[in-house]
């Protein structure tokens, strides 16, 4: 798979996997059990949409421009 | 040699340990290398324990000590680091079960800059789950378990910072790196009684730190006082080429510039301390802003005008998670998350479109004009930090929408989505406790001004001692 650090200038990095890691101080803990009562998906889909519908009432000119690299000022 | 109140100084006072030789750097590394070791799991805060690195660096430290080699306050003090930040020779997991035992052999930036001021890596700190980008429902969202909460550990530390959080509440190091998208330093930071400190977007490198949102992820001081956080943030902060998103510019930790304090104008609602916050936690709210108002700076209302700021955060969030971590979903190894909503969160981030991405980066300009207005006549904004203490354990941690309160006024409750999405940096200092819970208070200022927020904490600190109380029950 693929490691995605902030590595933007440095070629794809490389990394080494050691099963059973020793140096791992604490066990895996339990997933958290799934409620099959629930649909996960339908539920964020649903959250989602909220979010892009109120996205969608805000009203935008054609003069705002994204922003892509975040100017901090 | 070591007692228990060696566990609670400052980095001033530790160093000053170490320089004069009341201490050496050996014999502090390895009272906290047990400590953190012994106490570690108490709390699910240890990921793994950096034994071996951090005694050669003791070593080395202790060598450049007795010679006079003078490096700074950081210089032989142990710290944790949140484990999405790369250390050679030790995993790095993220958190997250699909890279329970990946390794780098690279050293993120912000602990190379560490190691070269002679502070120690004793270990790295349990997080979230992929620092919960996918929105999480419970604490056990990790890899390691919950994060239990020092002052009461059936509550949770808060994340995704959790590890930081309750090893420099318990003790366990001096200080330690958290890093925050949305909350993930300032909510463990109020939940776990210590002052966080989120810096401006760009200040800190983010090379070797695992990507969330890469115009929303900051790396930042978790310590016992603002003036730790100002000392470990002028090491860790500077230009990296490395970093696309790096500012270029240093910090140096200066609160005696900011100037009078009573000359400055702090902006606040008290909607936000007497409405929204839960009503145990109002008490502690009352006093802390008669502190503030004695140390002298101006209150004026101030309050954020009406803009989708979650939903915009959120969406910028997901874009971008979605984009970074595609290939583990589309392989199906998201499945092995801990956190059943998460794991849906991540999948269906990647159903956004690019349309909907670029209209939330749209919106966030418009955001960016409107806050820089509001700082047209003020200096820092106010909020709690939370508006709840530390939820149980097994609770999930947002209720459903249908459930939730809607806002009877608006006042700055925004301010966490809002500053993270604009960059600004914000501190929480503790500022009292309710039900035996820590409460955290946030101020925000305009970017790298930290100095300013530092200035305020600090002076808060010293009317205060919230920030050197101990757990309860705590060694």
């Amino acid at each position: 798979m693929t490691d995605r650090l902030h590595t933007s200038k440095i070629s794809r990095r490389k990394w080494v996997s050691i099963a059973g890691a020793s140096t791992l101080a604490i066990p895996m803990a339990a997933q958290q059990p799934a409620n099959p009562s629930r649909d996960y998906l339908a539920e964020q889909r649903e959250s989602n949409s909220r979010a892009l519908a109120e996205l969608e009432r805000f009203e935008l000119q054609t003069a705002d421009e994204p922003i892509f690299r975040l100017v901090v000022r | 040699m070591a007692n228990g109140d060696i566990f609670f100084q400052s980095i001033g006072e530790l160093n000053r340990m170490l320089v004069s030789g009341q201490i050496s750097c050996e014999e502090l590394t390895k009272a906290y290398l047990e400590r953190l070791e012994a106490q570690g799991p108490k709390y699910n805060a240890l990921a793994a324990l950096t034994r071996k690195s951090a005694l050669d660096l003791a070593d080395a430290v202790d060598d450049d000590l007795k010679r006079k080699r003078l490096r700074g306050p950081l210089q032989g003090i142990p710290y944790g680091a949140k484990d999405l930040l790369a250390y050679p020779g030790y995993p790095t997991t993220w958190g997250a079960k699909p890279y329970a035992t990946q390794k780098f052999d690279i050293k993120a930036t912000a602990l190379e800059n560490l190691e070269g001021r002679g502070a120690v890596l004793v270990g790295k700190l349990a997080m979230v789950e992929l620092a919960g980008g996918g929105g999480y429902e419970y604490a056990s969202a990790s890899l390691f378990g919950p994060g239990r909460n020092p002052w009461n550990p059936e509550h949770w530390s808060g994340g995704s910072s959790s590890g930081s959080g309750s090893a420099v509440a318990a003790g366990l190091v001096p200080f330690a790196l958290g890093s925050e998208t949305w909350g993930s330093i300032l909510t463990p930071s109020a939940y776990c009684g210590i002052t966080g400190l989120r810096p401006t977007y760009g200040y800190v490198s983010r090379y070797g730190a695992m990507a969330l949102s890469w115009t929303m992820d900051k790396i930042g001081p978790m310590c016992r006082s603002a003036e730790d956080c100002g000392h470990v943030l002028q090491v860790i902060a500077g230009g990296d080429d490395k970093d696309r998103g790096s500012a270029g510019k240093s910090f140096y930790y200066g609160p005696e510039y900011v100037g009078e304090l009573a000359k400055l104008k702090i902006g606040f609602n008290a909607v936000d301390f007497e409405e929204w916050a839960e009503p145990a936690m109002r008490p502690a709210y009352a006093t802390a802003l008669e502190v503030l108002k004695r140390i002298g700076p101006k209150f004026q209302v101030a309050t954020l005008p009406e803009m989708p700021y979650a939903s915009v955060a959120g969406t910028v969030i997901d874009a971008e998670a979605a984009s970074i971590f595609e290939p583990m979903i589309r392989s199906g190894r998201v499945d092995e998350l801990a956190d059943p909503f998460q794991i849906a969160g991540l999948r269906t981030a990647l159903e956004l479109k690019s349309c909907d991405y670029l209209r939330a980066m749209r919106i966030r300009g418009r955001m960016q004009d409107e806050l820089t207005r509001i700082f047209r006549d003020l200096d820092i904004l106010i909020t709690p930090t939370r508006t709840r203490t530390a939820s149980r354990i097994d609770a999930p941690l947002q209720k459903p929408p249908s459930e939730r309160e809607k806002p009877k006024e608006r006042g700055l409750t925004d301010l966490g989505a809002l500053g993270n999405l604009l960059g600004w940096p914000a501190l929480s200092i503790p500022c009292g406790f309710a039900d035996g819970l820590p409460v955290g208070l946030q101020l925000v200022t305009r970017p790298f001004n930290e100095n300013r927020l530092l200035a305020v904490g600090a002076a808060f600190q010293r009317e205060t001692d919230w920030h050197l109380r101990k757990p309860p029950g705590v060694a």
